[in-house]
């Protein structure tokens, strides 16, 4: 297909420029000294001022990452990173916990304002926004802002910097902090236990429906720097909160570190959905430069009925790792795993689920889109395992990829585990490519190839897209565009 | 066959061939090394997560010997036949002298045990595919080993049938080569049947090599009651242009066996077919491991699995299928299902794509469950009772995997086989 | 020959039947119509026995015999015949082998001799032909990628060679078009005895004009709400069912 040909070849000449969030504030800041150490662990705790048995617990779990060696089970390659050549900790100086939006470095709003984030309430209350959203602002390893916070608690629901929360509540923290991503669990998450700088706190309280989406935004903006965030959402009974995420951080030459810990907790009744559109920087057309973006994300349905949904649009990052996962232990629980994974240039890309099955008539979806192009490779890798008292579970898994050009590749590797019989678990899987006759016909009535192929791709995603939020569906959409650019359009 | 305890044997197994450690043939010393230095494959291994062959085989029997037991065999097919006992060629119950034109049969090994200078072994060629030990341990310790030759053009209507039976305990390693010359065409049957009460360590490798335009239609039985049986059964398979495999494999087998496949697609036009059907009880764990690599453009692969688990038996699915970026325009399907009959058996599936081609069609499936109650119920409001309608369901299910199967032999012997075991299943329970 | 008393049948926490009364002669011809979602096919799989519903109250006597002390298979072999709104497909089971199955199944059971293979193959290839039913269809595997139609004329066919006492129709109208409609009723008409009773499930008058009911029932919410003859069809038919789901309401 020539048009395709023509398309593919351009990748070649696919330039950085089309990462249109790789600007860089130009803010002073103060860091951490590079390399990391005891001190380290304990210079960040004292910076959070916090109580002793958080700084004991990141300490513990630092002794323990220090006996643990990097995973190399997936499918993606890279030099080795030297954890002693990182700053652990960088936060804009001029900002030591603003108390209102005026009180936030201009500098910082015009970052977030050209990013199309809005922090400033009255902005979004004027109308520039249909819906509204809460907005935690993440700038390297402090958060920022955070919006609509007395709105919230009217309605009971806690929205603010873990670090925020460590201090004003403390129990939830420490009861829930840890609980559902164990401090020993992976290499990347003790790592980030040990050393995280801030992140999310969501709390909705019994019966609450949380009247507005919740969202964070992360942005890493200093060279050579690590960020850690961690986010905790406990949904107590009866309650449903929407959140999303979104990240980009500035082009640099270095590949920069993001090891962030997302916990989610459902108790009965409850219902998360969380979003993510994952847009890091992922390095220029020659393969450098380019965020690692190695992330432990799980959530818990411990309750009854609960119900937890991921929806992930993954375009960025020069590596992602990352599998956001459900714990199906409340019986009549709900996982969902939604997910449209796009790679171009040289990313790599080893995403998925993990949907543990545990309680009585347990229900989990996976629906997975993997598309690459360029020189990338993309793969979907899944669990889906039913416990022996796990009866009455069901599971339905479509796991597709779409390959774009003859250089990229992808796989897709899915564990299946029924340890009873009463139980259905269904998988399917396809691999194709765009055919010429779905080209052809769409040419055929008018669009150029690059609008044909969008048009495919859009409709090869729509069932995951649609799981979006409306204002970050038409969001998402345009940013798959923009990623496959110089591969298709 | 722990790793220990084999050590300790290996100047046993080569005595019995009548020969001495040094003298050792070169090819055997360095997958003797190559099998050293990986050990025998724990489920630390990525393709052996499912199965942990190293604790399966903590107790090691010795070696097979040549002494002659006698035995009775009933003649099932209408076959050339080739009977091993206990991993031993016996030529007074085989039709070597029988064997038609065209159809050359052959001792690999020379009478020190050293392989023939015409024959090549070919597992070199599947190096890339293969991350464990269990072939070059077959290397190093193979002694009565074959070489099948079918000559250009030959087409045969009667099977070839290689028998292994096992009557006591013993550990066996046997190694049968299969060559296929330009367009030849045959069919071959291969039965493992395991009557040692004792129990029985089995290493078969069955290579085979497809010419040009060749056809081999293999149907593998996997049977016996034997509870302690542990076996693996290697199938290496190098398909060229415009050639054919076609496997079929039934497995009504008690104890733990892995049945893997690795098989090229190496010329344009080749094309695979793996199809299987599992019955598993007991404490029957039973693993069919396949990698199929496209290294050619318009290759076909095909792979469909049943899995009929009960009481306490684990099965285990793993497809691979590669297909390598200069196998444009190349088709590969796998599925794999299982029913289970018990509330603690077990399936571990794991299907996999690796692409590196864009111009291809892949896909698979994988189910499993319980019995579909929604057709119970259709069956049973027609009258039949559950345990008719269960059957009928059960031996449908199973089936689907052979249905392309052209060949009545084999089609009614493998109904003959699920009746029975869905008959003695219902008695038991 | 059927008789129903006081049913009341549940899912879950919802309650679809809320004390329904019915019944048929022998040789009798009853339809049952009503809205969407008043639990007519909840009626012909509960009467049929599918798993899955809780039955509260009431019984279901079929010549005396309460048939909710037998299961589904001892059921259809003292004379229930459900045609399925939606059959169910069994791939790798095909159509023959599964009818012989089922007449074997159910003659076994009444203590007769199974049927012999010619004796088989020559009632199946009248049978069909009647329903013009193709012999390559039989060969297919049940229900496996037919169309609606073939479907239906596959119950039909079953039907036919089952020879049950009483045949429940769910909505076997839906999904044909005019000639397989017409082909299908011919197939029932054919069937009708005087020791045979039918009761045919259906929310339009179209499928009655090909087989005249003896005997109207209009259902809704979980009961019947009135019974009549024939008249009954051609009235819901000019005023829909308003009255009766407003009457139950009020």
């Amino acid at each position: 297909m020539a048009a395709l040909q023509e398309t593919v070849t351009q990748v070649a000449t696919l330039d950085a420029s089309a990462y249109k969030y790789g600007f860089t504030t130009d803010i002073e800041s103060e860091k951490a000294p590079k390399g990391l150490n005891e001190d380290i662990v304990r210079f960040i705790s004292a910076k959070k001022n916090e109580p002793q048995w958080l700084t004991q617990w990141r300490l513990a779990a630092y002794q323990r990452w220090l006996t643990m060696s990097e995973p190399s089970w997936a499918r993606v390659h890279y030099p080795k990173i030297d954890y002693q050549d990182l700053y652990y900790y960088s936060a804009p100086k001029s900002t030591p916990g603003p108390k209102t939006i005026d009180e936030v470095d201009p500098e910082l709003l015009r970052t977030y304002e050209k990013l199309g984030i809005p922090l400033r309430e009255q902005e979004i209350l004027a109308g520039v926004q249909t819906r509204k959203v809460a907005v935690d602002a993440v700038f390297d390893s402090v958060s920022v802002a955070t919006t609509f916070k007395e709105e919230l608690a009217k309605a009971g629901v806690i929205f603010c910097p873990i670090s925020e929360a460590v201090h004003t509540h403390p129990e939830l923290v420490q009861k829930y902090l840890g609980s559902v991503v164990p401090v020993t669990d992976n290499y990347f998450a003790t790592l980030n236990s040990a050393v995280f700088s801030d992140g999310s706190f969501v709390y909705i309280p019994k019966g609450v429906r949380c009247p507005m989406e919740l969202s964070t935004y992360f942005r890493i903006n200093e060279q050579n720097t690590g960020q850690f965030e961690r986010t905790l959402i406990i949904a107590d009974s009866d309650s449903y909160v929407s959140y999303l995420e979104g990240c980009t951080a500035p082009k640099r030459d270095e590949n920069q570190l993001h090891a962030a810990v997302v916990e989610l907790v459902a108790l009965d009744n409850a219902q998360i959905k969380y979003s993510t559109v994952q847009n890091w920087y992922p390095g220029d057309s020659d393969g450098k430069g380019g965020i690692y973006n190695f992330v432990t994300k799980r959530g818990d349905c411990r309750g009854e009925n609960s119900h937890i949904s991921w929806t992930q649009v993954e375009t960025g990052s020069a590596i992602t790792w990352k599998y956001p996962s459900c714990i199906l232990r409340g019986n009549n629980s709900q996982g969902e795993f939604y997910s449209i994974a796009v790679s171009n240039g040289h990313q790599q890309v080893d995403s998925g689920t993990k949907m543990i099955h545990l309680g009585k008539n347990t229900k989990s979806r996976i629906i997975s889109k993997g598309i690459s192009a360029g020189r990338s490779q993309n793969t979907y890798r899944g669990l889906v395992s039913a416990h022996r008292k796990a009866a009455g579970s069901r599971n339905f898994t479509q796991c597709d990829s779409l390959l774009i050009g003859h250089s990229c590749s992808a796989h897709t590797i899915p564990y299946i585990e029924a340890k009873n019989n009463h139980l259905q678990f269904e998988h399917e899987a396809t691999t194709s490519k765009i055919s010429d006759e779905q080209l052809f016909y769409a040419m055929q009535r008018g669009l150029s190839a690059e609008d044909a192929t969008a048009l495919i791709v859009n409709g090869f995603v729509r069932e995951v897209l649609q799981q979006l939020p409306m204002e970050f569906a038409v969001e998402a959409q345009k940013l798959i565009s923009i990623s496959l650019e110089g591969s298709v359009g | 066959m722990s790793l220990n305890t084999l050590e300790t044997h290996l100047p046993f197994s080569l005595n019995y061939a009548q020969a001495s450690a040094e003298e050792m043939s070169l090819e055997r010393q360095e997958a003797w090394g190559r099998y050293k230095n990986l050990g025998l494959p724990s489920h630390r291994l990525e393709s052996w997560r499912y199965t942990d062959f190293r604790s399966a085989c903590s107790n090691s029997f010795e070696p097979s010997d040549t002494i002659i037991d006698p035995i009775e065999l009933v003649r099932e097919h209408d076959s050339f036949r080739l009977v091993f006992i206990n991993g031993f060629l016996r030529h007074e119950l085989s039709d070597l002298n029988l064997m038609p034109d065209g159809v050359i049969i052959e001792s690999i090994y020379d009478n020190r045990n050293h392989l023939n200078q015409s024959v090549s072994l070919n597992s070199n060629v599947f190096s890339n595919l293969i991350a464990d030990s269990i072939v070059d341990l077959n290397t190093a310790l193979a002694v009565d080993s074959y070489l099948i030759k079918i000559e250009k053009n030959i087409h045969l209507t009667k099977p070839i049938e290689i028998l292994n039976v096992f009557s006591k305990k013993c550990s066996v390693f046997t190694r049968i080569l299969i060559e296929l010359s330009t367009n030849s065409r045959i069919k071959v049957i291969e039965t493992i049947k395991n009557n040692s009460s004792e129990g029985v360590q089995i290493n078969h490798v069955l290579s085979t090599k497809l010419a040009r335009d060749a056809e081999l239609n293999l149907f593998s039985y996997l049977s016996g009651s034997g509870l302690s049986c542990t076996g693996i059964s290697t199938l290496l398979s190098e398909v060229g242009r415009g050639a054919s495999l076609s496997s079929n494999l039934l497995v009504d087998l008690n104890g733990f066996f892995r049945r893997q496949v690795f098989a090229k697609l190496a010329e344009e036009h080749a094309n695979i077919a793996l199809k299987g059907i599992v019955l598993a009880k007991d404490k029957g764990h039973i693993d069919n491991t396949i990698t199929i690599e496209h290294c050619a453009p318009n290759t076909t692969s095909n792979e469909v699995f049943r899995y009929i688990l009960n009481d306490n038996s684990v099965g285990v699915f793993q497809g691979k299928i590669i297909v390598r970026p200069e196998a444009q325009k190349s088709d590969g399907f796998m599925q794999s299902k299982a029913i289970l009959l018990s509330d603690l058996a077990t399936m571990n599936s794991k299907p996999e794509l690796e692409i590196f081609a864009d111009d291809v069609k892949c896909s698979h499936g994988s189910t499993c469950g319980e019995i579909n109650k929604e057709q119970l119920f259709y069956l049973m409001s027609r009258g039949l009772n559950e345990q008719e309608a269960m059957s009928l369901l059960i031996e449908a299910f199973a089936f689907e995997a052979f249905s392309e199967l052209n060949d009545d032999m084999i089609s009614d012997f493998t109904k003959n086989i699920l009746a029975d075991w869905l008959y003695a299943e219902r008695q038991m329970s | 020959m059927l008789e129903i008393n006081d049913l009341h049948v549940s899912v879950g926490d919802r309650q679809i039947l809320k004390g329904l009364n019915l019944k048929v002669a022998a040789g009798e011809v009853a339809a049952i119509m009503g809205p969407n979602g008043t639990g007519k096919s909840t009626l012909s799989y509960v009467i049929a026995g599918r798993e899955g519903y809780s039955i509260t109250q009431g019984e279901i006597l079929l010549n005396g015999v309460n048939l909710l002390d037998l299961p589904p298979h001892l059921r259809a072999s003292s004379g229930v015949f459900l045609a399925f709104q939606y059959p169910v497909e069994i791939p790798g089971v095909a159509c023959m082998q599964f009818l012989k199955a089922a007449m074997n199944a159910q003659r076994r059971s009444r203590g007769e001799d199974e049927i012999n293979t010619p004796e088989f193959i020559k009632r199946v290839r009248e049978e069909s032909e009647k329903l013009k039913i193709h012999q390559e269809m039989l060969r297919r595997p049940l229900n496996s990628g037919f169309s609606g139609g073939e479907k239906k004329r596959l119950e039909i066919l079953q039907m036919a060679l089952l020879q049950p006492k009483l045949s429940i129709l769910d909505e076997t109208d839906s999904g044909l078009d005019i000639d397989a409609l017409k082909t299908v009723s011919e197939g029932v008409n054919s069937l009708r005895r005087p020791d045979r009773a039918f009761l045919i499930i259906t929310h339009y008058q179209r499928l009655l004009d090909y087989i005249k009911p003896d005997t109207v029932h209009v259902m809704a919410q979980g009961r019947i709400q009135k019974s009549g003859g024939p008249e009954l069809a051609l009235e819901l038919e000019k005023h829909g069912y308003q009255d009766y789901v407003s009457n139950e309401a009020a």
